[in-house]
């Protein structure tokens, strides 16, 4: 931890960087505490505390931006047990580079959009519940404002340690965000997923961090990356530093939803709309992208890249393959954007691994913005048509036109349109693994993920914003519904059946004719009736902060236009975010850009083709089509099934076996001596007769016997008294 | 105001800490049976008191971290034929374990409010087991340790058996009276055990005496170092709940009455640490590096099968009994980090790990036992299958109940957090897998420990529990108290380390070799 790195200390803008975080977290207990009863003024509260903290993150990156410089740290020992040791205490400061500080003006930004959001917003969701009151606004906005703390101090982390603490405290608030409506039996399972499957990622991230910090005694960022300047340090081997990094990977995998754990994600939707914007875009998910960023240079040592990396950048593209698949069958308008959430961040970690530090970094901010964009817009839809099922809307182009436009924006960024953001940041990944050594393979997986994403962005926007608005009553009845529909039952029980199930359940709730409010039943696809109505914008503070959203999703790109292509812009982003030993410079490519915008088009081609006159045949076209293949998607290529048995399964089986040995083995045992004993007992109980002649004979044949046997041993003790004296006095 | 300080010194600080419970006993038994308030206030001032005195020479001990050596003894010859003295005194070994038995004892007591029957015998018995807690830890003498450890373990069977509550439901049913006994039986096991090294200890040092201070200058051979330690270490593991000698933990622990269980499982565990730091480790150097390698792995069977049992559990009692097992594993696991003084930093933080896990594991299942308890008299249930839903009618023990259920799994900001993570940074520096295994079961702890809030708080109210009350302000007050422990030493963990530091460091200055 003592480590020589080229550092400077916090000064001008950055020396205030420890109020970003610490302003959302007084939010917080400021809302916890104080202004609980009064919901709106806790929504001003935190929202007035975000603000302060973007205005200094803003000061910082501009000083980044500006004056450029070392990165700046600033370190206190937390733990100090011995602090002349290099390992010997555990420190928690402050690391202020190009990186955290942009990260952080993102997280600050988007953070701010959906907290002005969420206070038309929440109000709509609290309105489908009587119980709950104001207090539930006040709760949701200090929990949101815990989250955002949590993200800011992990961005602005300095060791892995310190960012494996706020890695776990974002962990905290999803789970308490997404468990938000707690007496939902389906928000209450969701949550404790999300925290047991990212937990499962934690493990090897903690004993990754373990590893890698043990063997090269620190445990700080610019130490240890400092270390693999040139190559792999002394003293440790490739395989020693891939498997410490894949060990360290392992907790993006849980945290940024990669395969194989990317099972939680879909179901983190049970929280309120915002929060899964807050999830998908700014916090959870990016946390793990921004941990593989922040580690790069050991994933790539030299700039090349080590053995994990290419694990990594396959670990990517598979999770953009299956998730951009999973997303086409979807019918709940959060789950398609959940799928796509995966799939971006797949892109991203591909990107990572095959060594595009500036691309990837760039499509995670890019994609902060349009997806947090889609999930408001989705919020805003749901609100109006009182429904998550895709073919329960419609038309709502007419209905919600603000909504509308900015939908319409993040849609087409989503899908890879030039000029719109998306594009120049899904381009740069995939020129960048296009041109690299042995990325092929992954280039055209990643090429055919980015036409799906473009067919199943044009299917959502198509169902749910052109044709006519469909309502409940006008949704056909064989597509509507959730995916799977009960036609294809699970081969194997999820994790809720493998354990005992509570006394009192929804199904019960419901038998028995409670009124429970809508939204508690099922995964929130039923309609509330409408009293025929049609769709409306609910609220400027609603559709406000979308425009300034899908503003960014428009013109961000343009900080990041490639500068081979002749625009005679300056690639700012590239300026700003590199590594000074970043990989092979990377050229630019007009093959690899014309074909990505071919495919983006050619997946709107084909879904307008599909989606725009008649939704309903051009569904039934596309599942005719899809085959056998498509209840293989519907059932999310049975992963969640498969893992549920693999992950809960052996664990459940585990205790099942311990509880069984507990009562068979350790216990038995403990019971049969104390049964011997009792036995004994017993025994000598049948010598209690009560018969006092019979005591004097045991007594006198007692005291024989001692005589006898102490004779036996020791000769000298009926002759000698002068023994006797011995005995009692040895004894002291 | 350094006057002050000095004339306060000058009296038996410990003894006052150690004996007022044990006054207050007594003072309940010359009072009428009737109004039960003058007897709780009698065993609230009894309880309160020690607890404040504790916190002064805490404050006082934490300002002042260099200090070595024992402080505020008191020396008073009582049995001198054989070599026994009344002797106290602490250091920054025994000093967080007088915290906490004093933050314990006075939360425990504040709980006891909800007994409602036979108030006179249940808070006599209680005071007299907690002189006992508190003796225990503040002891020189190692007769005397022993002699507090049974005032401690006896009046638990009395409490258990008459007040405590029975298992029904689903599984292997517990009667209370049956787990009384083999609470007693174990511990009085576990004390025999610990009594026989302790006469072993006495008549090989040839020292003849039991004063700790001294017995650090004993030499004993290896051969005779290494059967003491067995003797010693298995008395107070058994005390500790080391598997497969912990099944009275889980019985006796869901069987007692709410306060008991805190007690049991805040203190009366960290006793059978305590001991093996104090007394194994400390003055049997040889014999830990011989057993401690081994016992690192018998840690792990702690960890992994007390988590895996947890996670069977519906009785939510039983479940934080389990839960001890598992955590208690922590503390062998980073005692068993002491082996090899010599290899870097890791037996420094496996040993302030082990230190930490003891405190912080007291006060969160403390806390954990004082919720379920509290939910438990007035749902009349103990198994969370039955409960369902009930964060709608009782938010704030719902929000405490998350609180302690994350700090116990190792949530950071908790205490529960810094201990865990001392320990696998100790032990990863010495046996990486080992560390690897404990690791493993940090996933089985979130696993049950949110299953048990699904169970009871989240999810539609169960229509059983339709008219429940929540936390009443005498409860609130000693359940927040402990959550704002545990929330303190976890966002601080220097209040706990810059005190124990120099002692463990002192213990691990004699095993290097």
């Amino acid at each position: 931890m003592h480590e020589q790195v080229a550092a400077a200390a916090l000064e001008g803008a950055a020396a205030n960087v420890w109020l970003v975080p610490l302003l959302p977290f007084l939010a917080f207990l400021i809302l916890s505490f104080l202004t609980r009863p009064w919901g709106r003024v806790s929504a001003a509260v935190s929202i007035l505390a975000l603000t302060g903290s973007l205005v200094i993150s803003a000061q910082v990156f501009w000083q980044r931006f500006t004056q450029g410089g070392p990165p700046m740290q600033v370190a206190l020992p937390w733990i100090p047990l011995s602090p002349d040791h290099p390992l010997g205490s555990i420190e928690l400061g402050l690391l202020v580079d190009n990186l955290s500080a942009l990260m952080l003006l993102m997280v600050c930004f988007v953070g701010l959009c959906i907290q002005i959001y969420s206070t038309a917003y929440i109000r709509t969701e609290i309105a489908h519940f009587p119980t709950q009151g104001s207090a539930s606004m006040s709760r949701f906005f200090g929990w949101i404002s815990l989250f955002t703390f949590s993200m800011l101090g992990l961005v602005l982390s300095h060791n892995l340690l310190e960012m494996y603490i706020f890695w776990e405290l974002v962990g905290l608030c999803s789970y308490l965000l997404i468990g938000f409506w707690y007496f939902k039996h389906s928000a209450a399972e969701a949550c404790k997923k999300a925290f047991v499957v990212t937990r499962f990622g934690d493990l090897g991230f903690l004993m990754g961090i373990l590893m890698l910090g043990v063997a090269l005694e620190g445990f700080d960022f610019l130490g240890l990356t400092a270390k693999f300047s040139q190559g792999v340090p002394d003293g440790l081997t490739a395989g020693f530093v891939a498997l410490a990094t894949l060990l360290i990977f392992c907790g993006a995998i849980g945290k940024s939803a990669q395969f194989p754990l990317q099972i939680w994600l879909p179901d983190a939707m049970e929280g309120p709309t915002p929060v899964s914007a807050l999830i998908h875009a700014a916090t959870m998910v990016a946390a793990g992208v921004y941990l593989v960023a922040r580690i790069f240079p050991i994933f790539h040592p030299a700039g090349h890249a080590g053995e994990a990396a290419l694990v990594v950048a396959w670990i990517g593209g598979t999770t953009a393959f299956l998730a951009a698949t999973v997303a086409v069958v979807q019918n709940d308008i959060k789950r398609v954007l959940a799928y796509s959430t995966i799939s971006q961040l797949g892109f991203m970690m591909a990107g990572l691994g095959m060594g595009a530090y500036t691309a990837g970094s760039f499509h995670l901010i890019t994609h902060a913005f349009f997806k947090s964009l889609l999930f408001l817009g989705s919020g805003a839809v749901i609100v109006a048509c009182h429904s998550n099922d895709l073919w329960r809307m419609g038309g709502l182009r007419r209905h919600m036109p603000f909504t509308w436009f900015a939908f319409l924006m993040g849609c087409l960024a989503l899908a890879g349109v030039p000029p719109l953001a998306g594009f120049w940041s899904k381009d740069e990944i995939l020129g960048y693994v296009h041109s690299a050594p042995g990325g092929t393979a992954l280039y055209l997986v990643l090429t055919f993920s980015a036409f799906l994403t473009a067919f199943y962005v044009t299917r959502m926007y198509f169902l749910a914003f052109e044709g006519p608005y469909r309502s409940a009553e006008k949704a056909p009845a064989d597509l509507a519904g959730p995916v799977p529909p009960q036609a294809f039952p699970a081969p194997f029980p999820t994790s809720q059946a493998l354990d005992v199930a509570p006394e009192w359940t929804e199904e019960k709730a419901m038998a028995s004719g409670e009124d429970l409010p809508a939204a508690c039943r099922g995964a929130g696809m039923e309609q509330v009736p409408h009293g025929g109505h049609l769709p409306h914008e609910v609220s400027p503070w609603m559709w406000a902060p979308l425009l300034v959203l899908a503003f960014f999703a428009v013109f961000l790109g343009f900080a990041g236009v490639p500068t081979g292509l002749g625009l005679g812009l300056p690639n700012y982003f590239e300026g700003f975010i590199h590594l000074s030993g970043e990989g092979h410079a990377h050229e630019f490519h007009w093959t690899p850009m014309l074909v990505s915008l071919v495919v983006a088009l050619a997946g709107i081609a084909l879904g307008a083709w599909l989606f725009a006159r008649a939704p309903e045949r051009g569904e039934r076209r596309l599942r005719a089509a899809l085959g056998p293949v498509w209840p293989l998607l519907a059932q999310k290529w049975y992963l969640d099934h498969l893992w549920a048995r693999a992950l809960a399964g052996s664990m459940y089986a585990g205790a099942r076996a311990s509880a069984w040995v507990e009562a068979n083995l350790v216990d038995r045992v403990v019971l049969s001596v104390a049964q011997t004993i009792r036995n004994w007992g017993a025994w000598l109980r049948a010598e209690h007769t009560g018969k006092v002649q019979q005591y004097a004979l045991m007594l006198l044949l007692a005291l024989v016997l001692l005589a006898v046997g102490i004779g036996f041993v020791e000769p000298g003790f009926f002759t000698s008294r002068q023994y006797f004296l011995d005995l009692l006095e040895g004894g002291r | 105001m350094d006057s002050l300080v000095t004339q306060l010194d000058a009296l038996p600080l410990l003894s006052l800490i150690t004996l007022a419970p044990l006054a207050g006993a007594l003072l309940i038994l010359c009072l009428p049976e009737r109004p039960v308030r003058t007897i709780q206030a009698v065993a609230l001032v009894a309880t309160g008191f020690p607890l404040v005195l504790a916190g002064w020479l805490y404050a006082r001990m934490l300002a002042h971290p260099d200090t070595t050596g024992f402080l505020w003894q008191e020396i008073h010859p009582w049995l001198p034929e054989f070599g026994v003295q009344y002797h106290l005194g602490v250091d920054g070994l025994s000093m967080p374990m007088v915290l906490l038995s004093g933050i314990i004892c006075f939360t425990a007591a504040c709980i006891s409010l909800q007994i409602d029957f036979r108030h006179k015998e249940y808070f006599a018995l209680a005071l007299t087991a907690m002189t006992g807690v508190f003796g225990v830890f503040t002891s020189l003498d190692l007769f005397l340790l022993i002699l507090f450890y049974e005032l401690a373990s006896i009046p638990m069977f009395f409490l258990v058996g008459i007040w405590g509550s029975d298992k029904t439901g689903p599984g292997r049913p517990i009667r209370r009276q049956d787990a009384a006994m083999k609470l007693l039986l174990y511990l009085q096991l576990g004390g025999g055990l610990v009594l026989l090294g302790l006469f072993g200890l006495y008549f090989l040092s040839d020292l003849k005496t039991f004063d700790y201070p001294e017995l650090l200058r004993a030499t004993l051979a290896r051969e005779q170092q290494i059967w003491l330690f067995a003797l010693i270490f298995l008395g107070f593991a058994i005390e500790a709940g080391l598997v497969p000698f912990h099944t009275w933990l889980p019985d006796g622990h869901s069987s007692a009455p709410t306060a008991l269980s805190m007690l049991l499982a805040g203190v009366l565990l960290k006793m059978g640490g305590y001991g093996i730091l104090r007394v194994a480790v400390g003055l049997l150097p040889e014999g830990a590096r011989f057993w401690l390698p081994l016992i690192g792995v018998l840690a792990i069977v702690n960890i992994l099968y007390g988590a895996l049992c947890a996670l069977r559990q519906t009785d939510i009692k039983l479940m934080i009994a389990y839960s001890s097992v598992s955590h208690m594993g922590i503390v062998f696991l980073g005692t068993s980090t002491m082996a090899s003084p010599e290899l870097g930093t890791g037996a420094l933080f496996g040993a302030t790990g082990a230190v930490f896990q003891m405190f912080s594991h007291g006060v969160i299942t403390a806390l954990l036992f004082g919720l379920a308890g509290t939910v438990y008299l007035v749902t009349h249930s103990r198994d969370m299958t039955r409960w369902g839903g009930l964060a709608s009618r009782m938010p704030w023990l719902a929000t405490v109940y998350v609180l302690a259920a994350l700090g116990s799994l190792g949530l950071p900001g908790m205490s529960g957090f810094a201990a865990e993570l001392m320990v696998f940074l100790g032990t990863w520096q010495q046996r990486p897998f080992l560390a690897v295994l404990a690791i493993c079961g940090l996933v089985i702890t979130a696993t049950y420990l949110l299953r048990s809030v699904q169970f009871a708080f989240y999810g539609p109210l169960n229509p059983r529990h339709a008219e429940v009350r929540d936390a009443l302000p005498a409860e609130k007050l000693p359940l927040g108290l402990l959550a704002l422990t545990t929330l303190a030493f976890g966002l601080a963990p220097r209040l706990l380390t810059d005190v124990t530091t120099p002692a463990l460091q002192a213990i691990l200055e004699r095993l290097v070799p």
